[in-house]
């Protein structure tokens, strides 16, 4: 019995190894040119094969050979545990003869499908043996996703950012840290971007999470039924293309724009620059602080207040001393995150930025004006230390603080009154900005229908006519892209949710924190940092499919992994415990159990993925090449070339895309719900 | 691990699978040219084209990080200095084109080493409101000195030349018009007139089209342009002299495709190509003698062009930017 046991689980190394082995001496470990492993292989190109290179790569050999120790480790049946301490300390070997071969020996090696195959089976390897050796909690599937998640996390989070810093510090070849501070100092503009960035976030902040609390409230607590409406205006600025709404205040509220010189009969040019700014951002990032601070109103307990009330004082004086020590975390959270999100914004500050000039775009400016860019790394790091510092406080210091009202006992959710003044007032506020909304995105949306805006309102169909003929390459090629990587996202997602709130492991913290890191780093520095690091080899990306699509997926992952986070939360772990005493592993409980309960949750992921990937604009300039085009970009170049016309036509039919994803998103969703509520009742 | 090990396979074999002759083109002109041009060449020649449009510094700094393995074959367009500074650091190889002799001399060899060929000039001029400045009662203006009236506060707008090229040639061009500090005192009264620096070069022409500015410093043919679009706006070349830029065209070193890439350069120097651009609204001078002026745009013979030094430029560009954000953009207006 025990050895059928053992051989049973002998059997998949044996295997997966003896493929490997053949497959090594097909799929190339290196290429050379723009050819893609794919295409050599097509070709019958069998030069960047391992076998073929050893002559220059001695030390190669040996990758093979451990492989072939491996296979044999695991046919012969040795003493208790031996043969997995043998596994272990082999290919831990190959892993750090790779590495090490990768980094020191032979960086110009460029590295291919092969090498990738090789890598990450000799992590498998390792990881297996961990578990046998009972090292990590867990079976082979827990430990695997462990290292290699790591080991992805690893290159594409921290590699760039690190390649950034040495860009900084290098002259001429010798690593100087003080050149960060020479280099600032001798650019002119340094202290007036900080200055700007910071009072453009700061207010964007203050007046975003107001907005936002004000909504909640209303939402929550007013005697107006405004949840369903607010909910659907809280998803517009998710799904709106970047540079939409910049257009549309240029359009409403520029120097000609209807209302102000329409309407108003004014000749004001107040938007390009601060103003318009922070109109911008604040539009955009209200709805999300709504959603952030209405989660911790929804959990307040109106008992608290009931007694307040009872006791005898007035509603202002509840709200006062009930209500808002309660949600001060909640708003401390909100205003961190519209600060992270405002220094990040890269689309609103350089359409209205003006003589305004920010971090986010000055870094972009320094690479396109000045042709600087140890300055754009310089302007990167400093723009990272701020958005990094914002998220560790709202992470380990606001994050940890809040007031948890739900007792263990049922609490009820009861709409208490607010005080009528501010009722009314919050009503009014609503009705504003649901109208302010609507004319902003009514006026991009005519706009792509006439023929010369400010000038000729002649309706025409010309741009779309546009669209329909040339944009449809990079419409095609978005939809493509963003499609590839929003499943990555979600599995990717889910197996670190997965790790992160079921297990235990060494360097879990770690893993954690850079998982979620993702959202701290400013686009414009992930984009920065993938050209700088994955342009040379042993890792070329650039120029193709494949880092866009790496971007997507290692910019968006904590939106997966949140919303993993969450699902899993609502499900009682004692149903995997159950399954696996049962005998089934780790991956299967993950697949039959976990799954079927999450799926909601990861359709939505899914979809938040690939709308996100749709309007991503900040990351991606840097790294869309000839060959594939994406929708963004293109309609930045068609600004920039004055035509606005097409701009809007395209942004509209982008809107309309993602109305659609979002729109099939909620049917399945409330299906799947359904279906499980049929299950349980 | 499994899934991940198949992603990871998906992710790096999802490489467009090439074409047999394809060349792929790094534009820093406007859209609508490029995209002429990829679409004309595939007709004449059957090559595809894969083309992206980068501002000339994006593709500077694109070229820098693709160098020792780049994916761009040729890079067309965009104003001299990056093009002459990625000929400085090895990114772009000498080519001669076949039809060398038919390019105007003054602009053919903008540095005088040949490494860089000129395939169009555009001169820098205004592009003027009328009707705002009718309706405001302000006389159209001529020249650049006219523009420091205080009759044009907060109604000029030019682009910001750490971030434009447009920009630093409007710059340079005070400096080399009356030296370099006068040059730049210039630029300070100008200052107090202007309404907003864009960042982009082209910008401020539609907010002079729209009527939000009166006056916008840009090349004259994108004037044209607009005013053919509908915009109420007139080219004007500045009567004192103006400066110019001359777009250029290379080939980039390593190119994958080098014979197509040499064939596209022969092919866009053409008198038939050069002329072929006006009729997408590109209003451009071009460079082969033997090509048509498009008759919209403004002959060279009709305005004055100051001493443009491109290799003084090169070498002083980030210095005068320098010096202009110091003394002149710090200045309250």
């Amino acid at each position: 019995m025990q050895n059928i046991i053992l051989l049973n689980q002998k059997k998949p190394v044996l295997i997966g190894s003896l493929i490997v082995l053949i497959m090594t001496s097909v799929v190339p470990f290196t290429v050379t040119g723009d050819v893609s492993s794919l295409a050599a292989l097509k070709a019958g190109d069998f030069s960047g094969v391992l076998w073929n290179i050893t002559d220059n790569y001695p030390l190669l050999r040996l990758l093979p050979l451990i492989l072939m120790l491996i296979i044999a480790n695991a046919v012969i049946p040795l003493k208790k545990r031996m043969n997995a301490k043998i596994q272990l300390g082999l290919s831990l070997a190959a892993i750090i003869l790779f590495v090490v071969h990768t980094i020191f020996i032979a960086p110009e090696l460029r590295l291919a499908n092969g090498s990738f195959l090789l890598f990450f089976t000799f992590l498998s390897l390792f990881a297996g043996s961990l578990s046998k050796l009972g090292i990590i909690q867990g079976d082979v599937f827990i430990s695997g996703s462990v290292l290699g998640i790591s080991s992805l996390l690893i290159i594409f989070i921290l590699f760039p950012l690190f390649v950034i810093l040495i860009r900084a510090v290098a002259v001429e070849g010798i690593l100087k840290p003080g050149n960060i501070f020479t280099t600032l100092y001798n650019y002119p503009s340094t202290l007036r971007i900080l200055k700007n960035s910071i009072l453009m976030s700061v207010t964007v902040g203050f007046l975003a999470t107001a907005i936002g609390f004000a909504f909640a409230l209303i939402v929550e607590r007013s005697k107006f039924r405004l949840g369903k409406l607010m909910n659907a205006f809280s998803l517009l600025p998710i799904i709106t293309p970047p540079f939409v709404i910049g257009l549309a205040i240029i359009f409403m509220f520029g120097k000609v724009g209807w209302f102000t010189s329409g309407v108003l009969g004014l000749r004001v040019n107040f938007i390009f620059g601060y103003v318009g700014i922070v109109m911008a951002q604040t539009l955009s990032f209200a709805p999300m602080a709504y959603l952030i601070i209405s989660g911790v109103i929804k959990s307040l307990d109106s008992s608290l207040e009931e007694a307040s009330y009872t006791l005898g004082a007035g509603r202002w004086r509840s709200f006062r001393t009930i209500i808002w020590p309660l949600v001060r975390p909640g708003l401390a959270n909100a205003f961190l995150i519209s600060v992270i999100e405002s220094l990040a914004d890269f689309a609103n500050p350089i359409l209205l930025g003006g003589d305004f000039d920010v971090l986010a775009t000055s870094i972009y400016l320094a690479i396109v004006g000045r042709y600087d860019e140890t300055l754009a790394a310089c302007l990167g790091l400093v723009l990272l230390s701020i958005t990094l510092t914002t998220f560790l406080v709202q992470r380990y210091w606001v994050g940890k603080k809040s007031y948890i009202t739900v007792t263990g006992k049922p609490s009820r959710n009861k709409r208490l009154p607010l005080p009528v003044v501010l009722d009314y007032s919050l009503a009014g506020l609503t009705i504003i900005w649901v109208l302010l909304t609507v004319s902003l995105y009514g006026s991009v949306f005519v706009g792509s229908f006439v023929k010369l805006w400010g000038i000729n309102y002649e309706f025409t169909l010309k741009h779309y006519q546009y669209f329909f003929t040339v944009g449809l390459e990079s419409y095609f090629s978005t939809l493509k892209l963003a499609s590839i990587s929003a499943p990555i996202t979600a599995v990717i997602g889910l197996v670190i949710a997965y790790l992160i709130s079921r297990y235990h492991f060494y360097g879990k913290k770690f893993f954690e924190f850079t998982s979620m890191l993702s959202f701290a780093i400013p686009g414009t520095i992930v984009g920065i940092g993938y050209v700088m690091a994955f342009n040379k080899a042993p890792l070329i990306l650039t120029g193709g499919a494949a880092i866009l699509i790496i971007c997507f997926v290692f910019r968006n992952m904590p939106v997966g992994i949140r919303s993993g986070i969450a699902a899993l939360q609502q499900i009682d772990p004692s149903l995997e415990e159950a399954s696996i005493t049962l005998g089934a592993g780790n991956f299967r409980t993950l697949n039959k159990i976990i799954l079927p309960l999450i799926k909601p949750a990861i359709f939505s992921g899914l979809v938040f993925s690939f709308v996100r990937s749709m309007t991503a604009i900040s990351a991606v300039i840097f790294l869309v090449s000839a060959k594939t085009k994406l929708a963004t970009t293109v309609i930045l170049g068609r600004i920039e070339g004055g035509k606005l016309g097409i701009a809007t036509a395209y942004c509209s039919v982008l809107i309309v895309t993602m109305m659609l994803a979002i729109g099939l998103m909620y049917y399945f969703v409330n299906k799947l719900d359904n279906k499980n509520k049929g299950l349980r009742g | 691990m499994k899934k991940i090990l198949l992603s990871l396979l998906i992710l790096s074999t999802v490489c467009a699978i090439s074409f047999a002759q394809e060349v792929n083109l790094y534009g820093s002109a406007e859209v609508r040219t490029i995209e002429y041009l990829a679409q004309q060449y595939e007709k004449d020649t059957g090559i595809k084209v894969n083309w992206i449009r980068m501002s000339s510094g994006e593709t500077l700094a694109r070229l820098r990080a693709e160098k020792g393995n780049t994916n761009g074959d040729v890079w067309w367009g965009g104003t001299t200095d990056p093009h002459s500074i990625a000929a400085k650091e090895g990114l772009t190889e000498k080519y001669i084109p076949s039809n060398y002799d038919e390019i105007d001399k003054r602009f053919r060899d903008p540095l005088g080493d040949g490494s860089v060929i000129g395939v169009y000039v555009g001169g820098l001029g205004f592009s003027v409101n009328e009707k705002l400045l009718k309706k405001l009662k302000i006389p159209v203006p001529t020249g650049w000195e006219d523009l420091l009236s205080p009759k044009f506060k907060g109604l000029v707008a030019v682009a910001n030349p750490n971030t434009s090229g447009t920009a630093l040639t409007t710059l340079c061009t005070q400096v080399f018009r009356l030296g370099e500090d006068k040059g730049l005192e210039y630029m300070k009264k100008l200052h107090k007139n202007i309404a907003n620096y864009t960042k982009s070069g082209s910008a401020p022409g539609i907010l002079a089209g729209r009527g939000e500015v009166a006056v916008a410093i840009i090349f004259l043919h994108d004037s044209v342009y607009h005013a053919e679009q509908g915009y109420p706006v007139k080219p004007i070349a500045p009567k004192e002299g103006t400066g110019y830029e001359i777009g250029a065209v290379n080939l980039i070193k390593g190119a994958p495709h080098p014979e197509e890439a040499k064939k596209f350069i022969d092919w866009v120097l053409s008198a038939k190509t050069q002329e072929g651009l006006g009729t997408v609204g590109s209003y451009q001078i071009p460079t082969n003698t033997n090509a048509k002026v498009p008759d919209v745009a403004i002959p060279l013979s009709d305005f004055n062009i100051v001493d443009y030094d491109f290799g003084w430029v090169a070498d002083n560009g980030v210095r005068l930017q320098d010096r202009w954000t110091r003394e002149v953009f710090t200045i309250r207006r």
